[in-house]
């Protein structure tokens, strides 16, 4: 290549204003006589505009209500905190002004469910893949079997971020044989599913991480990886809490 | 019916009005949701990352100072989650973007499928090869038309930097989208190969 041609970085250097006057100039007049670089250079100008030119598509409906529904939980837990702070004041104090804090917090409350129960119809719609529309505006089914394809077991395990990988690959082959939890709550069934999201978990595991209460959701990706969810015990059907997430090699059985 | 400012909002959800905050996310949740989406170049990610965001943001309220604008506030905090989610990934491998479910969800389906969708796939994946900081810059500058200046604020670093990162990123791009100008400028392309 002629020493005296100009790169891409230099180009765009050069319409950027980064280079400075000297350095411009004699670019400047490189391009005068050189149809290579000019062509390069276009090339450079053309990239803003093939840029400009692709379409954003509008927030998909479902990211827009999920987004709320983790709002609309995040403000209860606020709102309960409030409220037992503002509880407790009250008997120290016995001021009735603080009533109204705990009665704005009751309001927030029956939003708050409309929203989580929403949430979590959506999310059942879409994991099943049902057509029946009348999903949203019904109660959930009192059969709750078919939205637990998973089991989770209690293995007592003591998960560490630096052994996160080699302890999961530990456990998962014994995972049949670990004492189950007696129940499970529907926030954790909620929980479990937004992170599977319908994919049948190969390990769900009560445990602990870094000595912190903690859900450990096992999920293959592919025939050869593990996605690995550490999930915090606020973990929801509307907030995952991720404590930590990674990927490791699948175990073949 | 809108005449709330965003700084007046913010202030009524400090002092928890509990609808102040949703009527913000209302607001600018498109314009969020572009920067991640193509911050991230996966919708589910982006999705993802703009929640992470948006909840930051209803924990930090009481923080905001007044001295920038609510929307520059809330651009920092989604970039910085976009970033965040890609830090988590690292250890995955790199996003395959054969998926046309997910290509689909990228963009609405054009006019011309052929055309369109192919520049958007090419862009997008030659976009996912760049640094973060080149891909923020470009995706705020070119792709969504942000001043320098204000691109420099969401990513706190000086304008200067905006364009160095701009540059750099075109750059590279150049040669990767290149036959997407080629195709709609003209038939007579040379190989500029030397």
């Amino acid at each position: 290549m002629n020493p005296a041609h100009l790169d891409h970085d230099a180009l765009a250097d050069l319409a950027e204003g980064l280079l400075d006057d000297a350095h411009a100039a004699s670019a400047n007049a490189h391009l005068d006589s050189c149809a290579e670089c000019r062509e390069r250079s276009a090339e450079i100008a053309e990239v803003s505009r093939i840029l400009a030119d692709v379409p954003v598509p509008p927030m998909p409906a479902e990211v827009a209500e999920r987004i709320e529904a983790a709002i609309a939980a995040e403000a209860m837990a606020t709102a309960k905190v409030a409220s037992i702070s503002h509880h407790r004041r009250v008997r120290e104090r016995g001021r009735k002004w603080h009533l109204r804090v705990i009665g704005a917090a009751a309001a927030t409350l029956v939003v708050v469910g409309a929203g989580a129960f929403l949430g979590v119809e959506l999310m059942r719609g879409s994991l099943l893949g049902s057509d029946d529309h009348t999903a949203t505006t019904q109660p959930p089914p009192a059969d709750r079997s078919r939205t637990a394809p998973f089991t989770v077991v209690r293995s007592g395990t003591a998960y560490r971020s630096a052994t996160l990988g080699d302890q999961v690959t530990a456990v998962v082959p014994k995972s049949r044989s670990l004492p189950a939890a007696d129940s499970v709550s529907e926030r954790l069934q909620g929980c479990v599913q937004g992170i599977t999201r319908g994919a049948k978990p190969v390990l769900v595991d009560a445990a602990t991480y870094e000595s912190r209460e903690a859900t450990i959701v096992v999920v293959p990706t592919d025939s050869a990886t593990w996605r690995v969810v550490v999930a915090g015990p606020s973990c929801s059907a509307d907030d995952p809490a991720v404590v930590e997430e990674t990927t490791i090699p699948a175990r073949t059985p | 019916m809108d005449e709330v400012s965003d700084k007046e909002l913010l202030a009524r959800h400090a002092q928890g009005d509990p609808h102040a905050f949703g009527q913000l996310v209302t607001r600018h949740r498109e314009r969020m949701w572009a920067v991640a989406l193509r911050t991230l170049g996966d919708p589910e990610e982006a999705a993802d990352a703009l929640q992470d965001a948006f909840l930051s943001a209803f924990r930090a309220a009481g923080r905001f100072r007044g001295d920038a604008a609510v929307t520059t506030w809330l651009h920092r905090i989604v970039v910085n989650a976009c970033l965040d989610r890609l830090r988590r990934k690292s250890i995955r491998p790199a996003t395959p973007m054969g998926d046309e479910a997910k290509i689909d969800a990228l963009a609405p389906k054009l006019p011309d499928p052929t055309d369109g969708h192919g520049t958007l796939l090419d862009v997008t994946a030659a976009l996912s090869e760049l640094p973060f900081e080149q891909r923020a810059a470009l995706v705020l500058v070119d792709m969504l038309g942000y001043a320098v200046d204000d691109a420099a604020e969401f990513l706190d670093v000086p304008p200067g930097t905006i364009k160095s990162r701009c540059a750099r990123g075109r750059a590279r791009l150049a040669p990767r989208l290149a036959h997407l100008r080629n195709r709609q400028a003209r038939g007579n392309v040379q190989d500029t190969d030397r």
